[in-house]
């Protein structure tokens, strides 16, 4: 069966240079680049898709991930370093910098304008992890479902012009591969401060579950100290929002 | 030295009829020390100590301290399996989906048995064990501490 153009530009990505997509695994359709990296992905391997019928992004929230629009692939990786659900923010951010300035949203998410224009979610399994990353490319505001039409957006959406997803996947992995030599290297502490400004938090009103305050610092751990009338919090998990605008 | 290596480290100290070893690398020294009873996948019940801190290398290494509980039950002393980290818990893999495992299953070793999530981090944790599940000991949802039993089991 020939291959679609989609699946020969990426498989051509393949390079023994870099740690990360030593083998480009390209699909035109899959459930879930992050379940086929968990179930069968090796050390290595990246798995794109041209489209998720079952992407997701954070407790099973589904992913809109149609054909032609986005890069949808997750990176293979060992256990995980601390850090790197961050490393793969900065990735991402860096990747497009020169087109397009992404804001992160602590933890990882990455925004412009205050819409969402890449989700990314790590999930580990017996010594397996799956960095998954959904990053909006070609999408039209229409082209989202109408109840995301607000909160999402696509790099052509936000910073106009046209984007080679092939040339994106490469640029993003590039980044990642060396933001996950530098966590295995020297540690968290090597992005971390890149990481913390990127987040812009101190001194921002926030709420994260039934906790608000204002946030005075980002700890070692990349976890949130939260000033709230009960005390101080330390928010690890869970989204946070704005409570002073984005 | 990564996760699996420390494991491998672990398991390989484990099985020696050494007591103690001492290891430095790259400028971090870690010491592992035989206490009795060793149990490297299961911790006793209940865990009533205080929050635990992020774990240094050497933590792995120290007996289960017995915890500050006047007169034990027998339940008590039941194996646990504990959180590999610092984070939420999650007992289904998503909202209104069904729990990974209930009360009264029998878990084979390696199974996902919940979620512990930290920064979006979502660590699935595996039974190091067949065992069966005795009680659940946190809320789904719960902040949860590293070392933290999670699950009371039964050794299958």
């Amino acid at each position: 069966m020939n291959e679609s153009p989609f699946c020969i530009e990426m498989r051509k990505l393949s390079s023994d240079t870099r740690r990360l997509g030593r083998r480009v695994i390209p699909f035109d359709e899959i459930d879930s680049t992050n379940t086929y990296a968990l179930a069968q992905g090796q050390i290595g391997d990246v798995i794109v898709a041209d489209r998720q019928t079952l992407g997701r992004g954070r407790l099973g929230r589904s992913w809109f991930s149609e054909p032609g629009l986005g890069l949808w692939f997750t990176a293979v990786l060992d256990d995980p370093t601390e850090g790197l659900t961050f490393a793969a923010a900065l990735a991402v951010r860096e990747a497009v910098a020169a087109r397009c300035a992404l804001k992160i949203k602590w933890p990882n998410d990455l925004l412009c304008d205050g819409k969402k224009v890449c989700g990314i979610l790590v999930e580990s399994r017996g010594g397996t992890t799956a960095l998954g990353v959904g990053l909006n490319v070609h999408h039209r505001r229409e082209d989202f479902p109408e109840e995301l039409q607000e909160k999402a957006g696509s790099l052509s959406s936000v910073a106009g012009g046209e984007w080679d997803r092939a040339a994106l996947l490469r640029d993003v992995l590039n980044a990642l591969d060396q933001k996950v030599i530098l966590l295995t290297s020297g540690g968290f502490d090597t992005i971390r401060a890149t990481w913390a400004e990127a987040c812009d938090l101190i001194g921002r009103r926030i709420r994260n579950g039934s906790n608000e305050g204002v946030a005075t610092e980002i700890d070692d751990h990349g976890a949130i100290l939260l000033d709230t009338p009960a005390g101080t919090k330390r928010i690890i998990s869970g989204e946070i929002e704005f409570l002073d605008g984005e | 030295m990564n996760i699996k290596e420390l494991e491998e480290l672990m398991r390989i100290f484990e099985a020696s009829s050494l007591s103690e070893i001492e290891i430095e690398e790259d400028g971090r020294r870690m010491r592992l020390q035989k206490a009795q009873p060793i149990q490297p996948a299961f911790q006793p019940y209940p865990y009533a100590g205080p929050p635990l801190e992020q774990p240094g290398a050497v933590i792995l290494a120290e007996a289960p301290e017995a915890a500050p509980v006047a007169e034990p039950e027998p339940e008590d002393v039941l194996p646990t399996i504990d959180s590999p980290m610092v984070g939420t818990f999650y007992s289904a893999p998503a909202p209104g989906e069904d729990l990974f495992i209930k009360v009264g299953d029998s878990v084979e070793e390696g199974q996902t048995v919940c979620i512990v999530e930290a920064m979006k981090l979502m660590n699935e944790v595996g039974a190091k064990l067949a065992c069966k599940i005795v009680k659940v000991l946190v809320e789904n949802g719960e902040p949860v501490e590293f070392g933290q039993p999670l699950f009371a089991v039964e050794l299958a």
